[in-house]
């Protein structure tokens, strides 16, 4: 094809709609730079907060709040040390602030009386959960994007990072519904797409029955590894208990109410991995656990309501009334009350850990190791598990920071003759008459780290996975879509590759385990030893391994 | 799980093609008509149901075959 690729320019490029995206492209534009925010679905229903946001983690000015200090230990500890205390407390700091934010935009985050709602939650005593309603939150998000002129293309996807030398200036983009292929210089890149969730079996085969948002497909992974960036924590991907057959989230709002785990002989097992604790135990001790219990033979577990007061009742339904409402349809189809039955629970998908533990590496400006790229939300790695306020802090930060280094560049390199071989390659698979759907190689994927990169690890699984992945590989040559959606899930399944590909390796190179992760063969938490971060980078498209200091 | 249009109540406004995060729907330019056109990309987030202006888009739990326990 001989056509010329169209180009725009921007100063600063937003990669993903979702709160970490919204936050820093309304920044950055505050900041009076011009600003593209790209969207693979739209705006106003996509990301993890599609359906809005609920609650949010900070330390707000209100009675029992615990301290900044308080506030970060929580949840450090929560995330096994695998995170930096410094970037936490930050978050902590700053979350009312951007909470007032919302509430400027019509978000309201208070009662009648003017009071903030803040309650505790798993793992610490003090208050620093504010509960809200938010349900129009991205709503109100889209709203004020285009109220300040923040240029939103939603459909569109970058295929790759334009670099020149070691500094990001650009990408190529992809239109996912009329598969127009296009390329855009920005003087700064915020990379918000969020982490992969379509990388591991779902329960009912379903590729999409996934419990956190199945469309975030790791690309800010795949961009970064592209870039140079360095990234962590891939070998700590997130498995938690779900109803039967139905994908969820709300496992640990049932906890939270007083439930309890039974197996199948009606014993609560909890007792005997961890007396003390029982069901509130850390959640990688209660998944092993379930998933011990299973593979003895004493499954199913069920998670059992019948010793709760009437009250307890209540106030769980009422709050899945509220976030998760879809889940009381489950159990009227199921003809369940949790009053009189057990609820059967079996472990859910396993996905990249969310919340600031798996990804790119960002220091307090949300800068990456890489010139001009920015990340935020949950493609970022190394902070802590802090979902939602995470995107919300460091979405800000990545904005006012995207907007200050683009301020500081002169001119952007406008590339020439790259482009076409570019999109000749993006969209190759479209028209091709005979190869493997893009959804075809993605179950050929999953159904390899289920069975070598899961639940519990072992060197020579490891290896074998990590094999077939490279087997998987050889075939990419021969994918076909016969639509611009179809051509996605090509782009789609390739991450899943990529990014199964740096969990395994991750997995194979951390020879201890600890966590989220547990090898076999090397059953024991090792310290100090391994108490570092396992680091991934791209080094000419390759996966290069190595490990990094914890922070301090 | 299904994700069922009623065309008699639908008005065709397109907010639900517009906004599905998983571009399920699309708009029949022949039937003037918005339909379900790729099932298995639905997550079953429930907002097509919650964002149709004339309450036209029902999602219903289908669960996979299974015994009541």
């Amino acid at each position: 094809m001989t056509e010329q690729v169209s180009v725009s320019s921007c100063d600063v490029l937003v990669v993903g709609g979702g709160l970490a995206g919204c936050m820093a492209a309304l920044r950055a534009r505050i900041a009076g730079a011009s600003v593209v925010l790209l969207e693979k679905s739209a705006v106003e229903r996509s990301g993890s907060a599609a359906s809005g946001l609920d609650h949010a983690r900070g330390v707000y000015p209100v009675e029992g709040a615990g301290s900044l200090d308080d506030f970060a230990e929580a949840f450090l500890r929560q995330s096994e040390g695998m995170g930096n205390r410094k970037l936490l407390r930050l978050i902590g700091e700053e979350m009312p602030e951007r909470m007032y934010f919302l509430e400027s935009l019509g978000l309201r985050i208070r009662d009648d009386r003017g009071q903030l709602f803040v309650q505790s939650g798993v793992g610490t005593k003090q208050a620093f959960i504010l509960s809200f309603q938010g349900e129009d939150l991205k709503k109100r998000l889209n709203i004020a994007l285009r109220g300040r002129g923040v240029e939103i293309r939603n459909r569109t996807i970058p295929t790759r990072l334009l670099m020149s030398g070691a500094s990001v200036v650009g990408a190529t983009l992809l239109h996912t519904r009329s598969a127009e292929f296009s390329a855009i210089m920005a003087k700064a890149v915020v990379l918000a797409s969020g982490g992969a969730v379509r990388l591991y079996p779902t329960i009912t085969g379903r590729p999409f029955d996934t419990g956190a948002c199945p469309y975030n497909t790791g690309d800010a992974y795949v961009l970064g590894l592209q870039a140079g960036a360095q990234m962590v924590n891939f070998e700590f991907t997130s498995v938690t208990p779900t109803l039967k057959s139905y994908s969820v989230p709300g496992y640990g709002g049932a906890i939270a109410v007083g439930a309890r785990l039974v197996n199948a002989s009606g014993q609560r097992f909890m007792e005997r991995y961890d007396a003390q604790m029982l069901e509130r135990a850390p959640r990688h001790i209660v998944t092993q656990a379930i998933y011990q219990e299973q593979v003895e033979g004493h499954g199913p577990c069920y998670l059992d309501f019948r010793h709760l007061p009437a009250e307890a009742l209540e106030h769980y339904r009422d709050g899945l009334r509220n976030e998760r409402a879809l889940i009381l349809r489950y159990f009227a189809k199921r003809g369940l009350d949790p009053a009189r039955d057990l609820v059967e629970i079996e472990l859910g998908e396993m996905f990249t850990h969310n919340g600031g533990v798996t990804g790119l590496l960002t220091d307090e400006t949300a800068a990456t190791n890489v010139p001009g790229l920015f990340a935020a939300g949950d493609c970022v790695g190394g902070i802590g598990y802090c979902a939602g306020s995470n995107a919300l802090v460091f979405g800000w930060r990545a904005g006012g920071s995207a907007a200050k280094h683009a301020a500081g560049v002169d001119y952007v390199y406008w590339p020439v003759g790259d482009l076409a071989d570019e999109r000749d390659k993006v969209l190759g698979p479209l028209g091709r008459e005979r190869g493997i759907k893009g959804l075809e190689l993605e179950a050929a994927v999953r159904k390899t780290m289920g069975e070598y990169v899961g639940v519990r690890r072992e060197d020579a699984g490891l290896r074998a996975g990590l094999q077939g992945l490279e087997n998987l590989h050889n075939i990419v040559g021969d994918l076909r879509a016969e639509t611009p959606l179809e051509l996605l899930e090509t782009i789609e399944a390739k991450a899943a590759l990529v990014v199964g590909e740096m969990v395994g390796r991750a997995a194979l190179e951390r020879v201890e385990s600890r966590w989220l992760h547990h090898r076999v063969d090397f059953p024991q938490k090792l310290d100090p030893e391994w108490r570092k971060f396992v680091m991934v980078t791209g080094r000419d498209s390759r996966i290069v391994l190595g490990t990094s200091e914890l922070p301090t | 799980m299904a994700v069922t249009i009623d065309n008699e109540k639908c008005s065709s406004c397109g907010i639900c093609v517009e906004n599905c995060p998983g571009d399920v729907f699309t708009f029949d330019q022949a039937m003037q008509k918005v339909s379900v056109a790729r099932i298995i990309r639905c997550w079953y987030c429930g907002t097509c149901e919650v964002d149709c202006s004339q309450g036209a888009i029902a999602v219903e739990l289908e669960l996979p075959p299974m015994a009541v326990v």
